[in-house]
């Protein structure tokens, strides 16, 4: 039965090429336009590491003096000072943890052609490397030991590792950063998410770092800060280790807690903290908050999918309701048409319903061929959309979820619009029709 | 006129074809006017002025390698060096620039109880030495520049005692005009206006205030620093070709990189509004072009509906344009009718951004010329179906089917 459907349906398109043309391309533009801008929100919004973000916890403190809070939403600080970090690191509580910030060196390849470049470099501790899945081509992290003690050791990325050492494990050799020679330890193979979701408060979308050097040299080196500071104290710095003592706001720090119990523990273990560092003068609000969120909660509230984006998802359900709109007119149109046809199929003995699926399956194949067309345009437009952000390059790509959304919304939409056409024509009192032939 | 009130009935024996073209219009009509309104609010933010002369200016960013390397030195020897290049007016090694997206910022007020209540403004810091406002290309309207005993050299950061700020950053902290001379609050410590600026930005074109800044005189001995360089007139690439060789000649321990003219900060600053705006200028095009082809799907169905009717008000005396008037009108009627409810989804929708993603309100004007542009439209689209309708010939009444 189906497949006789299909034939009528494929026959009535024959009979209607222009009302079917103009069917297919409303629905195949409402459709690219949708698909295009949800791609975008979605690989945005879209979880990065799917069963293990809800256990890594970005850790926040209201650090601020009474009267000041911090711009950011809820009025949490993104960032942590050296002093907390230092502190909080050493709970036992999380299973795994990293300390974090972005800085950059001058790399001074010694291979003949190439001159001094800058690169930025991920400053962590060993556990990043498990946390965030990052995989490794050739060696591995350093040991746990390094986390405390400082020594020059580096995981490069392949990209660099390409471009130093022409792609062969290097591991054991040397890179000289800022004149230091530091020991290559491990090169992970290519590992760029998009959006950056481990440090979406320096730019979600800057690139990935090349190096990953042990947050241990952060005294050694004095390293600097390649990502913001944040401050609301004026202190006098002198020196680096005036940083280090400081207020300023300017590292990050991921832990693993695997249990809600866990969790809680963690929490209470923050609330404790604060009210252990206020005799030393310090969070002088009263109502001074702490807080972690996970790896998803962390990207909504650093509002990674932007204003305009969610904006251009409401455009674009409007856009394809109006497509929506002039298919169910133009399916009016064409059915109309047809009901002297439908009039004698009544007559012969076709029932309702038969009839009423019957131009259901017409719509859905119709919705078909827009869906396809959509998929096609949609393509161009991801292309465009490309073309139009410098940092998007790994982030357009359609997969197959998208795809299957893409179809499945152009068919879903196309029934639901061939359903009062449908209903109407199912309707239609045979005799009339009999009378008039 | 007189064909409106058959016309009437006509689409009213058609109510659901009649009511869905007039929603598809409606529709049409907010979604196009918002979309129109964002785009050139963005237009206008693309093109707001940053003060400087843009075409004059370039930025470059340096990171040096060297072990121990006496920074002073360094800065003051490399500003020396591009001050006195040919072509050159001036130089600056600055902690930021304008457009340039990093930086500095901080609350600041014009009273200590205007700071500790929280009433404060956040503004950009520019620290750099005497030569920042020449090299900015900005004039002083009163007060004086900072005088070389006031610079600090410090390699990490200490309390300025004097600022330069924008007329801007004057104006909202002392409304009666007495800042020359007055003190801005920052936390525990306060500084003296010793002048005042015509106009500068911030490095954030998104900042809420973009158009205030405060110059302080103190230069960053970081082994980051950035150099903004202002050339004479047409004389910008030639330096901006020679600069990274003549830098690296004079110390070879230094990487030089993401060196930008400020045409490329500019677009690299509003890449995203402008990308908004090709965006939604493409989503308007092809809805108006959707909603045309629906409406001509529809006119050209109604007119095979009633061919014979047609012939028959031919064989009648009617005239080719009478035919033709009747269903342009009759378009009309349903246009208008889709642009009245357009008008208040138009104006809900808007509601809704500005409650949603804090967007100014749509200015009223946007509406009657997007009603304009979809009347036009809607006339446009039915003008070849109507066309073909009014060649129906007369003869077509005596056939029978």
């Amino acid at each position: 039965m189906f497949q006789y459907y299909l034939k009528l349906s494929w026959l009535s398109i024959k009979r209607t090429p222009m009302l079917s043309a103009l069917m297919v391309i409303a629905i195949g533009l409402g459709i690219s336009v949708s698909i295009t801008v949800l791609t975008v929100d979605y690989l945005m919004s879209k979880d990065p590491l799917p069963g293990k973000s809800h256990k890594l916890f970005h850790v926040q403190l209201d650090t601020y003096n009474k009267g000041n809070t911090d711009s950011a939403p809820g009025g949490l600080p993104y960032q942590l000072t050296y002093q907390d970090l230092m502190n909080l690191s050493r709970s036992e509580i999380p299973s795994k943890q990293s300390r974090s910030l972005r800085s950059g060196f001058s790399v001074i390849p010694e291979k003949v052609g190439l001159t001094p470049f800058s690169r930025s470099a991920r400053v962590i501790d060993n556990d990043f490397f498990e946390m965030f899945k990052v995989p490794f081509l050739f060696g591995s992290p350093w040991e746990d030991e390094v986390n405390n003690k400082a020594k020059k050791v580096v995981v490069i990325a392949k990209r660099l590792n390409d471009k130093l050492f022409d792609g062969e494990n290097s591991v054991g050799k040397t890179i000289n950063l800022d004149k230091q020679l530091f020991t290559i330890v491990g090169v992970i193979d290519t590992w760029e998410p998009t959006p950056r979701f481990y440090d979406v408060n320096n730019g979600a979308f800057s690139d990935t770092e090349q190096l990953f050097i042990p947050f241990s040299l952060i005294p050694v080196l004095e390293l600097p800060s390649w990502g913001s500071n944040n401050a609301w104290k004026s202190e006098v710095f002198e020196s680096y280790e005036d940083k280090l003592r400081s207020e300023t706001m300017w590292l990050q720090y991921w832990v693993q807690l695997d249990t809600k119990a866990k969790q809680e523990e963690y929490r209470e273990f923050l609330a404790g903290y604060v009210e252990q560092q206020r005799p030393l003068g310090r969070f002088e609000k009263e109502d001074a908050k702490t807080d972690i969120k996970d790896v998803v909660q962390w990207m909504e509230n650093n509002r990674v999918v932007s204003d305009d984006n969610s904006v251009l998802v409401g455009l674009s359900f409007m856009f394809l309701a109006v497509c929506m709109l002039n298919t169910i007119a133009l399916l009016l149109a064409k059915y109309l048409k047809r009901a002297p046809e439908v009039g004698v199929r009544r007559a012969l003995g076709a029932s309702k319903l038969e009839i009423f699926t019957q131009h259901i399956v017409d719509v859905g194949l119709i919705g078909l061929a827009g869906g396809a067309l959509g998929l096609l345009l949609g393509q161009l437009g991801l292309l465009g959309v490309k073309s139009l952000y410098a940092n998007y390059e790994r982030l357009v790509n359609m997969d197959l979820t998208l795809i299957a959304t893409a179809i499945g919304l152009a068919i879903g939409a196309s029934i639901i619009a061939g359903l009062y056409p449908a209903w109407l024509i199912c309707r239609t009192n045979p005799s009339i029709y009999l009378k008039t032939q | 006129m007189l064909e409106i009130k058959p016309i009437l009935s006509a689409l009213l024996r058609h109510k659901s074809s009649t009511l869905l073209i007039v929603l598809q219009i409606a529709l049409t009509l907010a979604v196009v006017v918002n979309a129109v309104y964002i785009i050139s609010e963005r237009l206008s933010l693309i093109d707001s002025k940053s003060g400087l002369p843009e075409s004059e200016i370039f930025t470059l960013g340096m990171n040096a390698f060297g072990e121990n390397p006496d920074l002073k030195y360094d800065i003051q020897a490399d500003q020396e060096l591009i001050r006195n290049m040919p072509g050159v007016v001036d130089a600056v090694v600055i902690n930021a620039t304008p457009l340039g997206r990093g930086g500095d910022n901080s609350s600041v007020a014009g009273t200590k109880e205007d700071y500790d209540n929280g009433n404060n403004v956040n503004v950009a810091f520019y620290r750099g030495d005497s030569h920042m406002l020449n090299s900015f290309g900005i004039n002083l309207i009163s007060g004086r520049n900072f005088t070389e005993e006031e610079i600090i050299y410090n390699r990490g950061y200490v309390d300025p005692k004097v600022a330069i700020i924008t007329e801007t950053v004057a104006k909202r902290l002392y409304p009666d005009g007495n800042a020359l001379g007055s003190k801005i609050y920052f936390n525990n410590y306060e500084v003296t206006i010793i002048g005042i600026v015509d106009y500068a930005v911030s490095p954030w074109v998104h900042h809420p205030n973009h158009d205030m800044a405060i110059f302080n005189p103190l230069v960053h001995l970081d082994a980051f620093h950035r150099v903004l360089v202002r050339t004479e007139k047409g004389a910008l690439k030639e330096v901006m070709g020679q600069i990274e060789e003549k830098l690296l000649e004079r110390n070879p321990d230094r990487v030089v990189f993401a060196a930008r003219t400020m045409a490329e900060n500019r677009e690299l600053s509003y890449q995203g509004d402008v990308a908004m705006s090709k965006i939604l200028t493409v989503v308007i095009a092809l809805l108006v072009t959707i909603t045309a082809l629906g409406i001509v799907g529809i006119v050209s169905f109604n007119i095979s509906q009633r061919t014979k009717q047609i012939g028959t008000r031919r064989a009648l005396g009617a005239s080719k344009a009478d035919i033709q008037r009747y269903f342009v009108t009759e378009t009309i009627i349903l246009t208008t009718l889709g642009l009245v409810i357009g008008t208040i989804l138009a104006v809900t929708f808007n509601m809704h951004l500005v409650d949603s993603y804090q967007l100014p309100p749509i200015q009223w004007h946007y509406i009657p010329v997007g009603m304009i542009t979809m009347l036009v439209t809607g006339i446009l689209a039915v003008w070849v179906p109507a066309k073909r309708a009014s060649s129906v010939s007369p003869a077509v009444a005596t056939q029978s089917i």
